[in-house]
């Protein structure tokens, strides 16, 4: 037990790593790459207090729920048009309560929804097929990057035994401060 | 956190002193320059009451470098009682002290006291603050 009700594998441990990606103008993109290109078509950021006693409520990520608001309204897409989502699963309660505030579960049926499969591959929304930050590790400063990684081989076609059939818009979202600020990041393979 | 700077917060850590916003009256714990909700940076200091409850708690059992010698201990969010600030519901984070685990419940009503937080460094600076203990 770490913090009850939070055993160690609950929690995401701190490793190294790192991660890159190249940003290009989709021109100039689609000229160089042998590979198809995946544009950013959504991107949203928002804040909330980072200290949890001053939130209205513990389980909102209101940060999340805004960010994600502004990135589907640019990308002009919905929760349910979105076919896998890397999120910042720091602590098991973390993804559960950011797949609520990412519109793919009601408030308060992440557990149960996550519980029946919904985020497993095969599931109505995939989330974290690269193993989220518990299971692949949490290099704090390349974790973000990662998350645009994994999206990016699913969009492809190049993940493999996890690949997502039929994956054309993935989502990312990466938040610090315990939810005091994130982004939210939307992706279609053009 | 290295001294000074645990120095500097000894007003809100001593004496529970906080910033209400003289245009809408929401009260901030710590202190801030500038209130989220009216915008106005005009603040006139309060200090919070000594007693509330508590809102949700955990058992801390891995503990940070400074406090292992103190795990495990309840960590909980506290809303105070209105008392004299004529606002109810501020809420403050404090390790809830002196209290059986298993007796823990939330509503629970705590009074909040001074006492030693932890020892800094090797030269064993002690920082006091406020905890909360079950009334």
């Amino acid at each position: 037990m770490v913090a009850d009700p939070l055993r160690i594998l609950d929690c995401s441990p701190i490793t190294d790593g790192a991660a890159a990606v190249i940003l290009a103008p989709l021109d100039l993109a689609k000229k160089i790459s042998k590979k198809p290109v995946v544009k950013i078509i959504g991107s949203g950021h928002a804040t909330d207090t980072i200290a949890l006693h001053s939130r209205k409520d513990l389980t909102e990520i209101k940060s999340t729920e805004r960010a994600a608001k502004i990135a589907y309204e640019m990308a002009s897409k919905s929760p349910d048009e979105i076919h896998l989502a890397e999120v910042h699963d720091c602590f098991t309660i973390a993804e559960i309560c950011v797949i609520e505030a990412l519109g793919f579960a009601e408030k308060g049926k992440g557990g149960p929804a996550t519980e029946h499969g919904m985020t497993t591959l095969g599931g109505k929304i995939p989330v974290n097929t690269s193993g989220g930050l518990k299971s692949k590790g949490h290099p704090v400063g390349a974790t973000g990057v990662a998350q645009a990684i994994e999206i990016t081989k699913q969009l492809r076609g190049e993940a493999g035994e996890r690949q997502v059939k039929n994956a054309k818009v993935g989502l990312t979202q990466n938040m610090g401060g315990s939810g005091g600020s994130s982004l939210v990041h939307i992706m279609e393979v053009v | 956190m290295s001294s000074p700077r645990y120095w500097r917060g000894i007003p809100q850590r001593y004496r529970l002193e906080a910033g209400k916003c003289r245009k809408c009256g929401k009260i901030y714990f710590p202190p801030r320059l500038i209130c989220d909700e009216c915008k106005s940076r005009e603040f006139e200091k309060v200090n919070l009451p000594k007693e509330g409850k508590i809102l949700t708690y955990t058992i801390i059992r891995v503990a940070p470098s400074q406090c292992t010698d103190q795990a495990p201990y309840a960590m909980g969010i506290v809303e105070l009682s209105a008392g004299s600030t004529g606002k109810d519901g501020v809420k403050i984070l404090s390790q809830i002290a002196d209290c059986d685990f298993d007796k823990l419940e939330i509503g629970m009503p705590v009074r909040i006291e001074f006492r030693k937080i932890y020892q800094e460094g090797e030269a064993g600076i002690i920082c006091y603050g406020y905890k909360c203990v079950p009334v």
